[in-house]
Parts: C-alpha cells; structure tokens; sequence
C-alpha cells in the first residue's frame, strides 16, 4: 500500500511517517518543492548543502526525500527542470547534512488544511 | 533505476513524474520529455484532467507498457462502491490501459471505505496491481491499512512485474 501525502523540508510527517512504517506503507511525497513557497529554491540551507555537491536546493530536497524513504514526484513543464530533477541519483547526504534539514520543519502544511471545513467543503464541490 | 518494493511485492520507482496543475494541452509534451529523461513512474489522476494525454505520451514514447509505472487517483464524487468501479473502467479508457499500477483514493473524506472495497476487488482481480491512498492522516491511514492487512496485502501478489501485461496492452 502507498500512501501519497505532503511530504517536504517545511513539513516533514515524522509522525504520519512512523505510522506508514508500522503498517508497511510506501510514503509518497507530492509538492516535494512546498510549491515554491517560502522562496524555497533559493532557500539557504538547501543551496548550502547543494554547493558541496554541484546541485541544487531542489535536488537536495529531493534527494532528502529518497533518502527518507519516500517515493517523489516533482512536477515541471521545462526540459531543464525535468532533467536535473532526476539528476539525484549521483550524491548523496550526508547525516549531518540530514540534521541541518530538519531544523527546517515548520511541522504543518501551509498549502492544505483537512481540517479546515471551508477547504473540505470546497473539495467535496468539485466535480471532475 | 531505484525502487522500492511494496508489500504485496509490486516494484515502485523512488521518483516519478507528477502531472498536477499541467494543463492538458501541454501534458502529452511534459510527459515524453520526462520519460526520454529517464523518468518511468507517472502520477495522475482523474481531478488533474489529464489522464488522455497521459496515455497519449506513454503510447507515443514507445517505450513497452510494463516499463513504465501508471499511477491515478480517483475523486471524491465517485466515493461509493459502484461510483469507483464505474470511475476505474472510465480512467482505463481514458490512459488507453487495461491495468493501472496504483490507484489512490485521493481524499480521506466522504465514503472512502466502500470505494477502498472497491479498490481491493480490482486489485484481486488484478486490474489495479497496487492501492492506496492519498493525504491519508495519522488517523484515517489506519483505517484502511488495517484492512488492507488481510489478503491479498499480506502475500506476495500474483501479479509480479513479469507477468505478461503487454499482451493486454490497448492501443
């Protein structure tokens, strides 16, 4: 089973994580880039940690990401972007690399709130 | 490639191409760049709009079915046992697949446990080869974790990557 959720620096589910682990679930990571809120591809501790490896914010945050366990899935429209996203597989972090990125949990969303009921309602509007 | 292994023992790539917020009309060029990149999982679903053009893509890439990794999602409004097993026939039809590699209930919301029995009678009779859900919480991931704990989760399926889909491939 998978179970696909927010998954990023900004929030990083420790707790929904351990609960996927006890029960044999594959996190899955969308908006992998929060995104791009809070000016996250030029955010410093990301682009500190990419200078040591000739990568960037992104790939780093990406590559935390599989090295957490999860399965990720950016989205982009330009060739570039698309190609250095799955340019991740030639680095890897390091645990005090690993440490740095964790100070970075806000430890909720800022893109959904499911507990919110005008957000509910608004989900249960939409007709596909 | 890296994977990981899913506990019914279906492989799952650890990055894959997302296609939300792609509007259709640019999908099918977004997705063969990502598949000629290397990319082999695809993550859509019925509420992006773009399941069409999906297909399109992996058809035209040329690269064989059982390489490349479909994952969709069904919405909300068809929560119902009969609404999931209608709204699956209608994203086959629409990716121009005869199976999906995961189908994802996309909200925690509404009556998810009777699309999630839905869920497991396709996946039993191997139209879907992997279920699950999406922004599950700490709460409701239980709920369908533990059910999906009794078979066919806690062996080995049936449908391994081997097995023979490009036979069932539609054009």
């Amino acid at each position: 089973m998978v179970n696909q959720v927010e998954i990023h620096p900004f929030f990083q589910q420790e707790r929904n994580m351990e609960v996927m682990k006890e029960y044999g679930v594959i996190p899955e990571a969308w908006a992998p880039f929060n995104e791009g809120k809070r000016d996250f591809f030029r955010n410093p501790v990301l682009t500190e940690i990419g200078q040591k490896y000739g990568k960037t914010a992104a790939q780093v945050a990406l590559r935390w990401n599989i090295q957490r366990g999860a399965v990720v899935i950016p989205k982009s429209v330009h060739e570039e972007r698309i190609r250095q996203n799955f340019d991740v597989f030639d680095f890897a972090l390091t645990e005090d690399d690993m440490a740095k990125i964790k100070t970075m949990d806000l430890g909720h969303s800022e893109i959904v709130d499911h507990f919110d009921p005008q957000w509910v309602k608004f989900l249960h509007s939409l007709k596909v | 490639m890296e994977y990981r292994t899913l506990r019914n023992g279906v492989k799952i790539p650890v990055i894959g191409f997302g296609v939300f917020q792609i509007p259709a009309a640019q999908t099918k060029q977004a997705v063969l760049s990502a598949l000629r990149a290397g990319y082999r999982l695809i993550d859509t679903a019925r509420a992006y709009g773009n399941e069409r053009e999906v297909g399109e893509a992996i058809r035209e890439s040329g690269i064989p079915r059982e390489e490349i990794f479909v994952t969709t999602k069904l919405w909300l409004s068809d929560f119902s046992y009969d609404g999931a097993i209608q709204a699956t026939q209608t994203s086959l039809e629409r990716l121009g697949v005869d199976t999906i590699d995961l189908m994802l209930l996309h909200q925690p919301m509404g009556d998810y446990q009777s699309a999630w029995k839905a869920l497991e009678k396709l996946y039993k009779d191997g139209t879907l080869r992997a279920i699950g859900m999406a922004t599950a919480t700490r709460t409701s991931l239980p709920t369908s974790a533990k059910r999906s704990r009794s078979r066919p989760w806690s062996t080995r399926s049936r449908y391994t990557p081997s097995s023979n889909r490009s036979a069932t491939w539609k054009s």
